[in-house]
């Protein structure tokens, strides 16, 4: 009988001790800080992609296709660095019913279409939803992208109109629609109403088509010339693929030198050669009617110089064909008058 | 259409494209990896082919595609990129085996330094038909009539290459150097006004414009960027070549000369240097300039003798300066200012010459080359009276001096002058204030109102010189104008899944000046965008616009009648778009759009009581395009995607440029060249693809 309280002594001891390393360990699991969520795509972003993948309304993993999920590149920002360190929307204070959002917001995109395929303008809500001031969510951008092509942006008729980088760019997205040249389009005639009806017209560029890009004539990101043309004028924006008309000539046409927007609606027109109107009616904006100039078009009457000879065709150009400038130094006033 | 081979090279790109399928299909992880398949770039191969049926050859206008019949389609996009270096390697072909290919490769390690490629093959079919005689239509030599009549199609091709190359340097300088170069050959319709001998008299004939060019283009610059400033240098050079200098017609005598010639653009040149910059001068101000010079010049030598000139080439040279300048600030919180100023100089240094015989009147005798200088500027400022309303103010500023040609007195036979062929000005000033009030930032609507006013002047006009002339046209760029522009611009989510855009802008432009030419000019435009997301999986749009523009000018018949036109242009069109996913693999969609455009030309007489109008006045043109495109995709798997495109396209017009059969006669062109427009063409389109995504 003596043994058995010993041994029960012994075991109970055992087990105690037992309980308390336990217990122990226990506890000093507890106090231990947690392991930071694993990343996923950028540095850091466990906090973030704990909540928020691919499944859920802000789908957000697809940025580790894209040039910003390049984490050998030391400069690729976090996703803090763009939505701002949000430490109410990782804890959520007590009181609140809904959860802040993070600290700078972007918005703007239809959550029902995955992110490839989204046209935000078209669909979703542009840049709204969001207490992030336009020029706020911009900064983030410039703070890497202020140099190149948009040295110009602040002060520029994009930046004054609170037109956002998100408004246009995809930044969650392999494919961003807006520097791919087939679906650039669609994202500038979202905006852009009058040219979208321009570019329905018989005579135009290959735009819709993705064969020439909005960007290849325009830069969006601001200029230092007018209309947000890529080239400082307009000609010099024109001669990037129409140089045989830069000259200059042994005979000039004023205009030419001046502005190819006199004569040319380069997003449409109605008249073959983007041409604002027909001749003889556009030449008759200018020229004096002396001679044959001021003559009244017809589809019927005929005369060298009359009638169909200068309506039909080419209208005026059927026998000014050198209307750019001619080179011609041939003695004779058909030289000068562009004829040859 | 011109049937083109598939190049060898095409051939094993498609190859290629294969075994980097097949590849990757015996690469693939079985066990999958979903993390992996969300982060890392896509690669992707699509295969299809596509039928074209009915009359294409509007469709296949900037397409390539004039012709019915079975086309393939081989896309790839090959991306690759080694996480441990962060270099990218990526081959993008799209449309590689039709006539608008597309090729980039990209070989980059990111933040370091990156090569690309580009080639582009942009095709540009005239959609009219031609029954000619004309031989050598695409050389600088041709022969009217050399052949019966025959059918012949006229197109232009370019392809164009680029290279690029792009390494960033230490202390936070960047270089880049660009090389593009275009080649574009064809032709377009063209014609001549000749005798078949000299003894007979002038006949309009068919001709076309040869085109062989070679355009280079090449730019190199350094940028140096800090957080506050941003610096960009460089030099950007551009030559044109031409392979005809002349294009000689054969068969026709013009001013004495047979065969006739008529001259081609010659090869010019042009060399830019460049410094642009921005510097911030505080967290809220910021500075940005360019100063730019360019030296353009074109001095080849003369297809033909000079004969009264010594010089064998023009010895073309214009200097173009530009300086900018400008300032944004946020002053306070809520009241933001800009300014701008440009100043921009053309000096045609081209020397004056004589190379022809003057007139009667000792004009016409002399080259002319335009000088220009340029002065414009804006100053605008916005007060944001609260967070999401704004009201911005602003000033705008062009003053254009011109050097005119310096016409004489008709008196001097030793001193012939320079010709002014419409009367011209040497300054105009333009100035123009605006306002605009802009809701922005709210959940329901948001917009703005505009309104701009502007006013042109310019120094008193200098008469034209060709022959006794009233000097009664004032010219459209030149002349005194009053503008005046309102704009209102609406994006209203009306309830949470329905919202409306709509965009409704008011021009109008009076002219004065002179008698004729130009008196007033309006622009009108209505456009209503509604989207509707009936649920997550199905969305609904719909727009309409009607854009208006008309220009009245008047003019002067040789028998003196005073004539009005309004020019006139409509277009009204809508269209209707759908995407929806049924379920988890499909994905559905459709546009539909159509669009009428007419021009108007409402001719009439200004004095109708005495004025007799001639017969057969221009009638009114129109274009009807419908279009309607839809696709279904089914996602065999998550790296399959089965795809059927349906297109349908059709363009119906009146359009009479071409249409002789009112004129009574076959043809407008002497030579017995027929020139037709198809007046109802219509295109249908189904193509079937398969797309392969690999990671």
């Amino acid at each position: 009988m003596m043994r058995l309280p010993k041994f029960t002594a012994v075991i109970a001891c055992f087990l105690a001790c037992s309980l308390g390393f336990a217990m122990a360990e226990e506890t000093t699991a507890t106090k231990a800080p947690k392991p930071p969520p694993a990343d996923v795509v950028l540095k850091g972003d466990g906090v973030c992609t704990t909540c928020h993948d691919e499944s859920e309304s802000y789908p957000v993993l697809a940025i580790g296709k894209t040039k910003h999920g390049t984490r050998a590149d030391q400069r690729t920002p976090t996703c803090t660095d763009c939505h701002g360190e949000s430490k109410t929307h990782l804890r959520k204070p007590h009181g609140e019913q809904e959860r802040p959002k993070p600290g700078l917001t972007y918005g703007g995109q239809l959550l029902s279409v995955p992110a490839e395929d989204r046209v935000d303008r078209y669909f979703g809500i542009a840049g709204k939803r969001t207490s992030t001031g336009v020029a706020e969510r911009n900064q983030v951008c410039l703070n890497c992208h202020q140099a190149g092509k948009r040295i110009y942006w602040q002060g520029s008729v994009h930046a004054q109109r609170d037109v956002a980088c998100t408004s246009c760019h995809q930044i969650h997205a392999q494919q961003d629609r807006v520097l791919e040249k087939r679906t650039q389009y669609d994202i500038c005639v979202a905006c852009h109403k009058e040219q979208r009806t321009q570019f329905l017209r018989p005579s135009r560029h290959p735009t819709p088509e993705g064969k020439v890009a909005c960007s290849d004539c325009h830069n969006p990101h601001g200029t230092a010339g007018a209309k947000l043309l890529a080239r400082d004028t307009v000609n010099a924006t024109c001669f990037q693929c129409h140089v045989e008309k830069r000259g200059p000539f042994l005979w000039n046409h004023q205009p030419v030198t001046e502005d190819c927007s006199i004569c040319h609606s380069p997003h449409g027109s109605n008249a073959s050669g983007l041409l604002k109107s027909r001749a003889p009616f556009l030449c008759q904006q200018c020229h004096e009617p002396t001679g044959h100039r001021g003559n009244i078009p017809s589809i019927v009457e005929t005369g060298r110089t009359t009638g169909r000879n200068v309506t039909l065709g080419r209208g005026c150009v059927n026998c000014h064909a050198n209307t750019h400038g001619g080179n011609s130094p041939i003695d004779g006033d058909r030289s000068r008058a562009l004829v040859r | 259409m011109k049937t083109r081979q598939i190049s060898p090279f095409l051939f094993f790109l498609a190859i290629y494209g294969y075994s980097q399928l097949t590849i990757a299909e015996e690469e693939e992880d079985p066990s999958g990896d979903e993390v992996a398949r969300l982060i890392i770039p896509d690669s992707s191969v699509r295969l299809g082919l596509r039928h074209i049926d009915g009359n294409a050859r509007r469709f296949g206008q900037f397409t390539g595609a004039t012709d019915a019949g079975f086309l393939p389609q081989l896309d790839l996009d090959l991306v690759n990129r080694d996480e441990n270096s962060g270099t990218w390697r990526r081959f993008k072909g799209s449309n590689l085996v039709s006539d608008r290919r597309e090729l980039r490769a990209e070989y980059e390690q990111q933040g370091a330094w990156k090569y690309a490629l580009d080639y582009s093959r942009i095709p540009r079919h005239v959609p009219l038909e031609f029954s000619t005689g004309l031989t050598g239509e695409v050389s600088g030599s041709q022969q009217i009539n050399g052949t019966a009549l025959r059918n012949i199609d006229l197109e232009t091709v370019r392809d164009v290459l680029k290279l690029a190359y792009q390494v960033r340097l230490p202390d936070a300088f960047e270089g880049q150097l660009r090389f593009k170069q275009e080649r574009k050959v064809g032709a377009r319709p063209s014609s001549i006004e000749g005798s078949i001998s000299p003894s007979t008299s002038r006949i309009l004939m068919f001709i076309t414009e040869p085109i062989d060019y070679v355009s280079k283009e090449m730019e190199t610059s350094l940028a140096y960027t800090t957080k506050d400033l941003q610096l960009l240098g460089g030099y950007l050079g551009s030559w044109f070549g031409n392979h005809n200098k002349l294009n000689v017609i054969n068969g026709v005598t013009v001013d004495g000369l047979t065969p006739a010639e008529i001259s081609l653009p010659l090869d010019n040149a042009a060399h830019q240097i460049y410094l642009s910059g921005g510097y911030k001068l505080s967290p809220t101000a910021r500075a940005t300039f360019k100063l730019s010079f360019e030296r353009a010049t074109q001095d080849e030598t003369f297809t033909a003798p000079s004969i009264l000139a010594t010089r064998q080439s023009l010895g073309g040279q214009v200097d173009s300066t530009l300086a900018h300048a400008g300032i944004s600030a946020q002053v306070l919180e809520q009241l933001g200012v800009l300014a701008n100023i440009r100043y921009e100089v053309r000096d045609d240094k081209t020397p004056i010459h004589q190379y022809l015989t003057p007139d009667v009147n000792f004009l016409h005798a002399l080259n002319t080359p335009y000088s220009r200088n340029t002065l414009g500027g804006k100053a605008e400022t916005t007060y944001r009276f609260t967070r999401e309303h704004s009201l911005t103010a602003g000033l705008d500023y062009d003053r254009r001096r011109r050097d005119v040609p310096s016409s004489i007195p008709f008196s001097d036979p030793a001193s012939p002058a320079q010709s002014r062929q419409v009367s011209a000005r040497t300054e105009t000033d333009e100035t123009g204030y605006r306002f605009e009030f802009r809701r922005s930032l709210t959940d329901d609507i948001n917009g703005s109102l505009s309104y701009i006013n502007s006013a042109r002047k310019g120094s008193p006009y200098l008469p034209a010189d060709n022959d006794p002339s009233p000097d009664v046209v004032a010219p459209i760029h030149w002349s005194d104008r009053d503008r005046s522009k309102w704009r209102l611009a609406l994006d209203w989510v009306i309830f949470e899944p329905f919202s409306v855009q709509m965009v409704l802008e008011d021009a109008d432009d009076r002219y004065s000046g002179l008698l004729l030419g130009p008196r007033r000019g309006m622009a009108r435009l209505y456009s209503l965008d509604i989207n509707y997301a009936l649920s997550d999986y199905w969305q609904l749009s719909g727009w309409v616009s009607n854009n208006v523009t008309r220009t009245d000018q008047s003019s002067l018949s040789r028998s003196a009648i005073q004539w009005e036109a309004q020019l006139e242009e409509e277009s009204r069109a809508f269209g209707f778009g759908l995407r929806g996913s049924p379920s988890k693999r499909i994905k559905v969609g459709a546009d539909l759009y159509y669009a009428r455009e007419t021009n108007g030309y409402g001719i009439s007489a200004l004095a109708p009581g005495s004025a007799v109008l001639p017969t057969g006045l221009p009638p009114e043109i129109f274009y009807k395009t419908s279009y309607f495109v839809a696709f279904i995709e089914y996602g065999l798997t998550a790296n399959e995607t089965w795809r059927i495109d349906v297109l349908s396209q059709r363009v119906r017009t009146n359009d009479w440029t071409w249409d002789l059969v009112a004129a009574g006669s076959s043809s407008l062109y002497a030579d017995g060249t027929v020139v037709n427009l198809p007046k109802d063409s219509r295109t249908d389109y189904l193509g079937v693809s398969y797309l392969y995504r690999w990671r």
